[in-house]
């Protein structure tokens, strides 16, 4: 049993038949990518690309939890970089100063950053579009200086912090090869997660808030508390992504965590999907991928990143990846005819 | 009883609504009828809980419901629909329904999120229940997979009343049911909300269709600027001179 939250399908899948349990489009799109992965892993002709790959899937779990706020709530937020610092510094304080298992420290900065974001969705609940937008960028610049400043918890832009070797029970996983399966692990764990939110009834309440926020409420969702549930899920699994960052890049400082992240992120959703996890996930990929492909391609990114952002809003709102396959699959279709 | 009391709402200098009172029955069609600017639809948001009155008590089966937020409007038993349509586009139609039944959803965010068993067995329920209010509102079963948005006015109209039955409610609240449909639609619109009544809802009916209102109300409120001028049957209505000179009479001539 599965019911596709899916805005922009004109066929929504299995409502009318439903019978054991069958998979939407999108999660059999996400399972794939998961047995992709390790295909890519293992044909890495180096070391230098399984961390590109292993930084893309860091970066797709981000993506997931921003998929999830934009794509469904209809929220968007140009601040997401905070909840990815977040995630990083409480991980890397708490492995530092108590020695806490790697895994228990990521779990924290996860929890951390969902505490943050369900605290600021409060006093944002009443902005829409454009003001949420600068609000959340405004978030995203205050949580930056922080981090920059806070020299003594995250030591600034210089030295930046470190952290150890990411082990579990004392069992080193800190190799690309080995941490490749811990990413893969919590990738896996929020897509399942995000797929869980499209297919059920919590899903399909931030999908009426977006929709008609008085339509909404007046069938009993409670508009302000969906919101709250949007930016706390987002800034978990974006505050996830953040401690898997800090153990995969084990030294970092604060440029890491500036606007620039978020509007990275931001591209990695619209150029994939507002509405399904899995193009959010080859979304991430593109975009981590891109600058690896083209040397000079850093020089030229926010040239090219603002330029694709407008052609995409302007003639695939719903997404690139998206696009591409809604096209693709009326073609096969009118095939069919 | 639903039931208004005393209720005034000022916009500025606009007083939009003073001293209302009205009261609608379980089981019967209430209609609120008056010409544009009447301070029907101001009615309906304070009722919904979207406006908050400045003075007075609103109650439903006894219970003050003044002041609550309109998801908390809803959890006390009334519904509505919108005088401009305001359809969840994206979903199917049979989705749209289903989200209506937010309200009777008992497993918890967590249980959702593992997507339990039991909250399997409850999607199948409430697209089950769906599907039956998409049949009795006459939704024909080709369009209930389509996307919402891109039915005919008329049978979103219907999805839209639907969805508000789906919260199982007490008290339905049209805001201009009729608006936009032609004549046989109207007609059967007027069966239908007959029979919502017969099965125990109290129908709260705001509409410009005098022939609809005449023919399913068993009570009717008339109100010009912000007041209720007259109230009684529509045999009553109809021979009161005010409501007459107010409302009818425009549209006798």
């Amino acid at each position: 049993m599965e019911i596709t939250a899916s805005p922009s399908s004109s066929v929504p899948a299995a409502t009318a038949k439903r019978t054991g349990i069958t998979l939407s489009a999108d999660r059999k799109l996400t399972l794939v990518l998961m047995v992709v992965f390790p295909i890519c892993a293992l044909l890495a002709p180096n070391s230098f690309y399984k961390s590109v790959l292993v930084f893309a899937m860091i970066n797709a779990i981000a993506a997931v939890g921003l998929c999830l706020m934009l794509g469904f709530a209809g929220e968007i937020s140009i601040g997401q970089a905070a909840f990815y610092g977040l995630g990083a510094y409480v991980t890397a304080f708490l492995a530092n100063q108590f020695h806490i298992e790697p895994v228990l420290a990521i779990c924290a900065g996860a929890a951390a950053a969902m505490v943050i974001g369900w605290g600021i969705s409060r006093p944002l609940s009443r902005l829409h579009e454009h003001y949420l937008a600068m609000a959340t960028l405004a978030f995203g610049i205050i949580t930056y200086i922080v981090f920059a400043n806070a020299r003594p918890f995250t030591g600034g832009l210089d030295p930046g912090t470190s952290v150890g070797k990411f082990a579990i029970l004392g069992f080193d996983l800190s190799s690309m090869d080995r941490y490749f399966w811990v990413v893969w692990v919590a990738l896996g764990v929020a897509s399942l997660l995000a797929g869980n939110v499209a297919a059920t009834q919590v899903g399909r309440a931030l999908l009426a808030v977006k929709m008609s926020a008085p339509a909404a409420a007046s069938v009993g969702i409670d508009v302000v508390r969906a919101k709250a549930f949007v930016f706390a899920i987002g800034a978990l699994l974006t505050g996830l992504s953040g401690g898997l960052y800090a153990y995969f890049a084990r030294s970092f400082n604060a440029s890491t965590f500036g606007i620039g992240y978020s509007i990275e992120l931001l591209m990695m959703v619209v150029l994939g999907s507002l509405s399904r996890v899995s193009c959010a996930i080859v979304g991430a990929f593109i975009i981590t991928i891109l600058p690896v492909l083209f040397e000079h391609f850093d020089d030229y990114k926010t040239l090219v990143f603002g330029i694709t952002m407008v052609l995409i809003m302007k003639f695939l709102p719903s997404g690139l990846v998206e696009g591409v396959f809604s096209l693709a699959s009326r073609l096969v279709r009118r095939k069919d005819d | 009883m639903l039931s208004i009391k005393h209720v005034s709402k000022r916009f500025g200098g606009l007083r939009a609504l003073s001293d209302v009172n009205v009261d609608a029955e379980r089981s019967c069609v209430t209609a609120v009828i008056g010409p544009n600017g009447a301070g029907k639809s101001t009615l309906m948001n304070v009722i919904s809980g979207f406006i908050t009155a400045d003075e007075g008590s609103v109650s439903v089966d006894a219970a003050e419901t003044l002041g609550l937020s309109p998801h908390r409007m809803c959890a006390s038993g009334v519904a509505r629909t919108f005088q401009n349509l305001q359809m969840f586009s994206d979903m199917s139609t049979v989705e749209a329904v289903v989200t209506g039944r937010a309200r009777h959803r008992k497993a918890s965010l967590v249980a959702n999120l593992l997507m339990t068993p039991a909250v399997r067995r409850e999607e199948e329920e409430a697209f089950a229940s769906a599907r039956d209010l998409l049949t009795a509102m006459g939704v024909p079963e080709s369009f209930w997979r389509r996307r919402a948005g891109d039915l005919p006015y008329g049978l979103q109209r219907r999805v839209e009343i639907a969805r508000a039955l789906a919260t199982e409610p007490s008290y339905l609240l049209l805001d201009e049911p009729a608006a936009g449909l032609n004549d046989n639609e109207s007609a059967a619109l007027g069966e239908a909300l007959v029979k919502l009544a017969q099965q125990g809802i109290g129908v709260v009916l705001i509409e410009h269709d005098i022939e609809l209102v005449m023919n399913v109300s068993s009570r009717i409120f008339v109100m010009d600027a912000g007041t209720v001028i007259a109230s009684g049957s529509p045999a009553e209505v109809r021979a009161n001179p005010d409501v007459v000179a107010a409302y009818l009479g425009a549209e006798d001539d």
